[in-house]
């Protein structure tokens, strides 16, 4: 794919601070008045400067993210999960960094000279030269491991910034996420405040993690007037809060302020396991009973799938064994898929699991679908609000429940763009050019013409 | 990032100096390194341009002139087919280099800083000598200016630096700047790290 060029317009120039706040959903604005977690962000909700945004499919950090990074859907940049599949075999892999098929804002910004400043952001491990510093997000797998340039190391110890909380430790006890979540969350303000000051830089951008990460522990218990979790939204949010309070006080006519969430939250009542659905219904079938992994799938196998919702044709070609050939019976294959999903109820309740079945060559619009070195989705199902569409193979319950009381959200993800007005639709991907537009740099579209 | 044609435009690694800052000794040894990463490389040195391309040109501002345009339109050329030209040349005037930036969209500024008196110090040509008294005229840093660049995205100190430390310096910034793919073939994580973060994401939920 021929790559854009970026260059730098004799336009005013702008400085940009992205502050992007994990899973906050734009439809949380009126609670988040209500319950008056922040002054700041209810009084831009209140003059309509905070709009919704569409974001990726799915909606996963690191997708949305790199979405962010490159300004392309996640079947151009092929990060399409936390863990993603490469077609010489069926285990997964976590992607990196070096996995985006197109280059970053970052990339481009530091081509034509000017500075950038990230910490935090998913999709940036490991951290590749920029002209400025970058921290990449949790998914780098040390401190030590995760900064450009290395002897960034030090400040980040200084204040002891964290990369994420224990969650295994938080799964075990409420306790533990409490202890934890504020002083992450507080760390990395700090952080963000030392290279505010200290760097010289065009475009900073700071990612916060722990309102995702809070969401996923509390998000029902917030509702509970006599829970502790209220305490904990209140102590983060205050902290975004004043964060963000000081930032706009000392903002000047030269530098433009972006908010961002990635995707919203929602009640999790339920997981659904699509594998094991997909085995009951005879679509897929492994060698081994208690298999964990699709290593042992057997060649007859149509269909497989990785959290969230992606489904994945057993395609010749794309996957080691698989023998389905990409004609007219695939295109019937996925429409029956389809249909039987969207058709899917929980018998509890008697609702739909399933509200959509999406065809991603479609929704992605993707002329290379198929040269993409990782397989992408074929189908992604967007699940009912309440109901997660997990991966997990072993076992044989189609239904169970999880530790966590809140789940991402399809869409709902919400922007600031420096007071402007919305005028349009805003999706994630967007955003970049948005950036680029403040920061007076031109991009100049090469032969590529997909979005 | 999988390769995707961002590294593949060239790049006009100009530099400027005084004479005995250290211009050709540090094209030199970055041009080997350079190759040996796989680069394509050129070097156009001012000495060496004029023996042949801008013979017979002197050292008033016009020829200087003349001959900097010369160097900085071979550049051009070259670094948008993909080459990285490094450019040795004092360019004393800060018009003629905004210029020379101006038309070529992959032009890259590095000041090659030394203090006049280490220059004298050094003296590797001879000419200083000479120039002090009186014997060249128009000598940039004796009797023309030296216009010292305030925009160079590069700048190195080769009276405090190794001809080595200032070349590793370029190639860092080179990077930076996204001029040379970095090097960086163990980067990734290693099995042991990639399990642990498979842990983390089952932690969340995610996986
Ligand atoms: N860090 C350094 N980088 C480059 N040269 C250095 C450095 N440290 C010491 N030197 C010495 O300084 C001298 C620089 O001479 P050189 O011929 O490279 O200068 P120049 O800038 O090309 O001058 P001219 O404009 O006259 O061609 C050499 O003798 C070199 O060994
Ligand atoms: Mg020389
Ligand atoms: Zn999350």
């Amino acid at each position: 794919m021929p790559s854009k060029k970026m260059i730098l317009s004799k336009s005013p120039r702008k400085r940009v601070i992205v502050i992007a706040i994990d899973g906050v959903p734009f439809s949380f604005f009126p609670a988040l008045k209500e319950m008056n977690l922040s002054p700041v962000l209810s009084s831009l909700y209140k003059r309509n400067k905070i709009h919704s945004m569409t974001t990726t499919l799915p909606p996963v950090s690191s997708v949305a993210w790199a979405s962010f990074l490159t300004g392309v859907n996640p079947g151009v940049h092929g990060i399409t999960g936390f863990v993603d599949r490469r077609q010489d075999g069926y285990l997964p892999f976590v992607p990196t960094a070096e996995d985006l098929q197109v280059s970053t804002i970052y990339q481009h910004l530091s081509r034509i000279g000017l500075r950038v400043c990230s910490i935090g952001v998913p999709a940036t491990f490991p951290p590749a030269p920029i002209n400025g510093i970058l921290v990449s997000g949790f998914l780098a797998p040390n401190l030590e491991r995760s900064v450009y340039p290395k002897e960034e190391i030090e400040t980040l110890k200084s204040f002891d910034y964290k990369l994420d909380i224990d969650a295994w430790s938080a799964r075990r006890s409420d306790d533990s996420l409490i202890a934890q979540l504020p002083n992450a969350i507080s760390a990395r303000i700090n952080t963000a405040n030392h290279y505010l000051n200290k760097e010289n830089w065009d475009l900073f951008v700071f990612h916060i993690l722990e309102t995702d990460r809070l969401h996923h522990f509390m998000w029902c218990q917030m509702m509970d007037k006599e829970s502790t979790a209220l305490d904990l939204f209140s102590v983060l949010y205050g902290q975004i809060d004043k964060f963000l309070q000081t930032i706009m006080e000392k903002l000047s006519e030269e530098t433009v302020l972006i908010i961002l969430s990635d995707h919203g939250f929602t009640e999790l009542k339920k997981d659904f396991y699509l594998n094991r659905w997909l085995i009951e219904r005879g679509y897929l079938s492994l060698s081994e009973q208690n298999a964990t992994n699709l290593s042992g799938i057997t060649p007859g196998s149509k269909l497989f799938s990785m959290a969230p919702g992606r489904i994945y044709l057993h395609l010749e070609g794309k996957t080691p064994n698989g023998t389905i050939l990409n004609d007219q019976n695939a295109e019937l294959l996925k429409r029956e898929i389809s249909e039987s999903l969207e058709n899917v109820h929980d018998p509890e309740t008697g609702s739909k699991v399933i509200r959509q079945v999406v065809d991603m060559r479609e929704e992605w619009k993707l002329t290379g679908f198929d040269d993409s070195p990782l397989q992408l989705p074929d189908l992604i199902a967007i699940p009912s609000p309440g109901y997660e569409l997990k991966g997990e193979l072993s076992g044989s319950d189609l239904f169970g429940i999880d530790r966590f009381s809140g789940m991402h959200a399809y869409g709902d993800a919400f922007v600031y763009l420096n007071g402007e007005e919305k005028d349009e639709k805003l999706d994630i991907t967007d955003i970049q050019g948005k950036i680029c537009s403040f920061l007076g740099v031109q991009q100049m579209n090469g032969e590529s013409n997909q979005t | 990032m999988a390769s995707t044609g961002f590294y593949k435009q060239g790049t006009t690694l100009w530099m400027t100096g005084l004479s005995g800052a250290g211009k050709t000794t540090i094209a030199n040894l970055l041009a080997e390194k350079l190759i040996r990463r796989g680069e394509k490389v050129e070097i156009m040195d001012g000495d060496v341009v004029r023996t042949n391309l801008s013979k017979g040109l002197g050292f008033s501002k016009e020829d200087r002139e003349t001959n900097l345009m010369r160097i900085g339109f071979v550049c051009r050329l070259l670094s948008r087919n993909g080459t990285i030209v490094i450019a040795a040349a004092i360019s004393p005037y800060d018009y003629i280099r905004k210029n020379l930036r101006k038309d070529d969209e992959n032009f890259v500024e590095v000041y090659v800083n030394a203090p006049i008196e280490k220059c004298i110090e050094r003296d590797v040509k001879g000419l200083y000598k000479k120039a002090l008294a009186g014997e060249i005229k128009q000598f940039t840093g004796i009797d023309d200016p030296y216009e010292a660049p305030e925009d160079a995205e590069i700048e190195v100190h080769t009276d405090k630096e190794t001809v080595e430390e200032s070349v590793e310096f370029i190639l860092r910034r080179m990077e930076e700047l996204g001029r040379i793919e970095p090097d960086r073939s163990d980067e990734g994580y290693s099995s042991e790290e990639e399990a642990f973060i498979q842990k983390r994401l089952e932690a969340l939920g995610y996986i």
